[in-house]
Formats: C-alpha cells, structure tokens, sequence
C-alpha cells in the first residue's frame, strides 16, 4: 500500500503543476506588480525546484497540513473535515437506498431465473447502470418535486437541526447517486445466487427436504453475499465520483461540491488536497475491506 | 476465421439483449454519421424569434433557450460523443494494453512498479480524476480525450496484466521460449491472440462508460466549450428550463441513455459468446 499511495501523492502532484497560469497571479490578481508576485513565489516556495517542492508539500501532508485554499485562506483539510460528514450522509444513504432494492431483486431473480420476475429485474437493473446519474436527478426532480410537489426541490437540511426535513430533503439525492449501484447489485446478486444454487450443497440440503426459504436463508444467501462485500469496496470511489454531479444538482455543500466549486474558482491547492484525500479515503476504504472479507470467507485466509 | 464467425454465431444466437444492443449501436453510428447532413439547422444555429419552442414539424424536437434547433444538436452531440469516446478509449486500450503486457510478460520490478502505479490510478474516482485531469490541461476536445484516455488506461492494463501472467505459463508459450523464439515474435504470435477476446469486451463497456463520463464532465461544466453541442452540456442547459422546455433536457438525456445500453447489450452479448462457461450456467438452470 506505501508504494501506490507514493504513486498516487507523485500524480496529484504533477497533476495540480501542470495547470498553466502561476498560484501567485491568481491569489494577487492579474494586475499585481512583478514584484509582489515575486515575493509571493518565494513566500509559498514556488521558486524552488519541483522535488523540493514536493517533498515540502509532502513533509506537511503527513502531518495532516494540505495547505491553505488560495481564495479565502481557510485551512484546506479543516474545510474537507467540515464538508466530509455531509457526503458521508449523501453516501450511507445512498448505499442503504441500493441495498433496499437490489438485494431483495437479485435475491428473487436469481433463485427464480428465467421467470418475469427474473427479466423485470435484469431489464430495470441494465436500464439503471445506463442511466446517467445527472438525467436521473433532473426527472426525478421535474417529477417528483416540481410536478407532484411531494419532496423539496433541492437543499440541504443538516439531520441535527431537523431530522424528518433533512430526511425528505435527502430522497431524492439518495435515490439518485443509488440507483445505478441498486442496478449493480441486483446484477451481481443475481449472479452469485444463480452460482450459489447450482452447489451440491443446495442440492443436498433440497434433498433433505428443507422448506426453499429455509435453503435461502441458511445456505445460500451466507455464501453469495460474500462476494458482494467486494463490491461494496469497489463502490466507495464511485460514490465519490457520483457525489461530484448529485451535490451539483441538489445544492448539497458535500465535498462534491467543493471540489467542483474549487476547480471553476481555480483554487487549485484546494482541488489538490481533496483529490489526494478521496484517493487515500478510497485506498484505506479497501485496505479495510480486504481484511474483512478474509474473515468472512475462511477460504482466502487458508489460501495465504 | 472460422472462430470469428462461430463467435458471431454464438452471438447472434443469443437472446434479444443482444440482438437489440447491435441494432441500437448500428443506429446510433449511422445517426452520428449522416445525422447531422439531414438536419435543416445548424448546431449552433440561433433564432431568438423562436427560443424554447415545443416541438413542431420545424423542429421536430423543439428549440432551446437561444433558439437553436434541439434535434441538430443533439445530432452534432452524438458525433462529438461517439468521436471522444472512440478516441479516448482507443487511447486507453493502445496504453493500457502495451503497460499491462510489459508488466506481465516480464514481472520483476517493472511489474510492481506498474502494477502499484495502475493501483494509485484505480484509487481515484474515474470522475475526479477525469475532471482534475481536463482542468489542468484546459477545455476542449483533446484535453477530454486524454483525461478520460489516461482514466480508463489502468483497466486494459490490469485486464492484460492477469491474463498475460497465466498465458505466459501455458505449455505452448514455454515451447516457443523453449526452442529460443524471441520475446517480440512470442508476445505477438501467441500472447496478443489470445488477449484479444477480454479487451474487445472490455471496448465496447469502456465506450458506454466513456460516453458517460464525458457528458458527465461537460454537465459539470468542464467539457466541451459552449456553443459546442455535446449532450451533456445540453442537459445542463436544459435542467434550468425544465419547466418551460422539458425537450431541452429529455432529448440529451435519451440520447446518453440509449447509447450507453446498447454499447453494454453489446459488450454483455459479446463476453456470452466469448466465454462458453457463462452459458452453462444458463444452460443448467433452465434444466
């Protein structure tokens, strides 16, 4: 993990001293003296070499400095930290919206394959990966806020200051940035099912005479979901990716929005330390994950 | 030879999915190419006499807010996305596949190095890496292309990577090294061949997720430049007039939609017929 996180703090770097146009110019504004400029390179280091810089940059990241924002000179990371449990809320949501509706379809799809019920639901879940986030949100809104008027149109209501609020306020987000992980779920549920139920040890316990709710249940259901942990690893970068265009369309100050707001405002050390932290949020995420699935599946800790 | 047809007879002798998504792609490849020949207006076309207008026989999709024909633009969009995508996944397969082959026909240190740096780029959001990516390098066409080239760069090379580490094993491939054939004529002969079925897969999924990200990128804000026409933008516009125009953001939006299902019908229908295991689990449980 030390070397790809390595890798990754090297192409945020490169990344945010790629952008043309100097930090300085843009803090000062383009009708700062030379000189004023030039003092304000050296105060920030921008006259050094790039690996100097670097390690610079990184000799504080560790300690958990990422710098100030160039616009109004907030702490970069104390502004993330601020943001971050709003996102995290968006995304529980979210996640919880995915679970509710593809665990019971795949579930049903894949013990009944072949059946209506079957295609209903791989149709509606290929239907809701292809479905792009942005368009869903904007129909969900025309339909659901504008026409029928039963949710608030867009905001954020913080749970603290009004829980039911902030709940109507979140369905629709939640729906939103959910639906096409509802779509992946009920596919890979499905599939681990189907896989699942072919085992001889389904088959020996249908001999037994169990009841087939008493097979789902105890048999199957343990072992098809193991996989799904996986996904759910996998699923944290895109939900960040995902919170990126929901946030924008809802007006959720999350750290989506931040991040879309410090890019048009070209407050590129912000843009900077929130990529940085989603890419070590997501590396650490899946470290996490890893380690659980050993646990939940004795096979793959044997296997090492 | 033979192969190829028996996989397009597999193909074809799939269910519907699979027949629809070819006749969708096909479509959607005709309509970004004569498309934009037949329509009467411009993409950038404006008539402030007529702007948001419902649809009528002028504008069989109606007009958008400075009076720009919607189906036009939408026509011109799909040639914009079709033409990223393509390119951009191009990219990332022509990068991806040549990082992926490096690593896994000669491992050792080039191998973890590559393998943690195809790590580090998977560790980013597609989305904000894309968007962190087009904004440093600017707005336009090229700067898309390499943002969502370079994004997608990581899963040809970690697809390539593992299949090429258990080709490489294969009594054939040891033959060939056995009798002193040399690495390139090994890599080209018997590697790349049998590589090809997961990365033609692989194509066709990463075009309907490229299409996505890019009208992603471009609602966000920071893909094609205004007036370009580019679905996404479209849906951005459209989202502020959705009231008085519901065209403005429906078209785009069917457009992405549709698009985005028929590339993975077809990259679904082909990784069936590539792939005879996963037909026998659909064989079994018809039973």
């Amino acid at each position: 993990m030390i070397p790809v996180i390595f890798f990754v703090t090297i192409m945020v770097f490169t990344l945010m001293h790629l952008i043309p146009g100097d930090p300085a110019y843009v803090m000062l504004g383009e009708e700062a003296s030379p000189e004023a400029v030039e003092a304000l390179r050296k105060e920030l280091g921008l006259d050094r070499s790039l690996p100097i810089q670097y390690f610079a940059w990184m000799r504080k990241a560790v300690k958990g400095d990422l710098g100030r924002s160039i616009k109004n000179n907030v702490k970069i990371l104390d502004t993330i930290l601020a943001r971050l449990p709003i996102t995290a809320y968006l995304a529980v949501s979210a996640v919880v919206f995915s679970i509710l509706i593809g665990l019971p379809a795949g579930i049903i799809a894949g013990v009944r394959p072949k059946t209506a019920i079957d295609v209903v639901a791989t149709v509606l879940a290929m239907a809701g990966i292809a479905m792009p986030s942005f368009w869903l949100g904007i129909l969900l809104i025309f339909f659901f806020a504008f026409k029928l008027e039963w949710l608030p149109i867009l905001g954020y209501v913080s749970p603290a200051e009004d829980l039911w609020d902030s709940l109507r306020h979140m369905v629709l987000p939640a729906i939103t940035l959910g639906a096409s992980m509802a779509a992946t779920n009920t596919r890979f549920i499905r599939s681990s099912m189907l896989d699942v139920m072919n085992k001889e040890y389904i088959t020996t316990a249908r001999s037994k005479g169990l009841k087939e709710i008493g097979i789902i249940r105890g048999h199957a259901l343990k072992n098809a979901l193991i996989p799904v942990v996986t996904m759910l690893g996998l699923q944290i970068a895109m939900l960040f990716g995902g919170a990126l265009v929901v946030e924008t369309i809802f007006a959720i100050p999350g750290l989506g929005r931040l991040i879309v707001d410090a890019i048009f405002a070209r407050d590129f050390p912000m843009v900077q330390g929130i990529v940085l932290f989603m890419a070590v949020f997501v590396l650490t995420a899946n470290f996490i994950v890893d380690i659980l699935y050993s646990f939940l599946d004795p096979r793959i800790r044997l296997g090492r | 030879m033979n192969e190829t047809l028996g996989i397009i007879r597999r193909y074809l002798e799939q269910g519907i999915l699979a027949k629809a998504g070819l006749g969708i792609v096909f479509l959607i490849i005709l309509f970004a190419i004569f498309g934009p020949m037949f329509v009467r207006f411009g993409p950038t076309e404006q008539d402030l006499s007529i702007v948001l207008n419902a649809p009528d026989s002028r504008h069989l999709l109606g007009t958008d807010e400075l009076g720009r024909d919607i189906l036009a633009r939408v026509a011109y969009g799909a040639r914009n996305s079709l033409f990223i995508g393509i390119i951009s996944v191009g990219m990332a397969m022509v990068m991806g596949v040549t990082i992926g082959l490096l690593a896994g026909y000669w491992r050792g240190v080039l191998d973890r190095l590559i393998a943690s740096l195809m790590d580090a780029m998977l560790a980013f959001p597609p989305l904000v890496l894309a968007i962190a990516i087009s904004a440093a390098l600017g707005p336009g066409y090229l700067s898309i292309m390499i943002a969502i080239g370079i994004v997608f760069t990581p899963f040809f090379g970690r697809l390539v990577r593992g299949v090429v580490l258990s080709v490489r094993e294969m009594e054939y491939v040891l033959g060939a090294r056995a009798i002193g054939t040399r690495d390139v004529k090994i890599i080209l002969r018997h590697i790349l061949p049998n590589i090809a079925a997961p990365i033609i897969i692989q194509v066709s999924l990463g075009l309907a997720y490229a299409i996505l990200v890019e009208a992603g990128l471009s609602f966000l804000g920071v893909g094609l430049t205004p007036p370009a026409p580019s679905w996404g933008s479209m849906l951005r516009d459209g989202y502020g007039y959705m009231q008085m125009a519901p065209s403005m953001a429906i078209s785009p939006g069917v457009a992405i939609f549709v698009t985005v299902l028929g590339f993975n019908f077809v990259g679904d229908g082909i990784r069936d017929a590539l792939d005879p295991t996963q037909q026998r689990v659909f064989k079994e449980t018809e039973q």
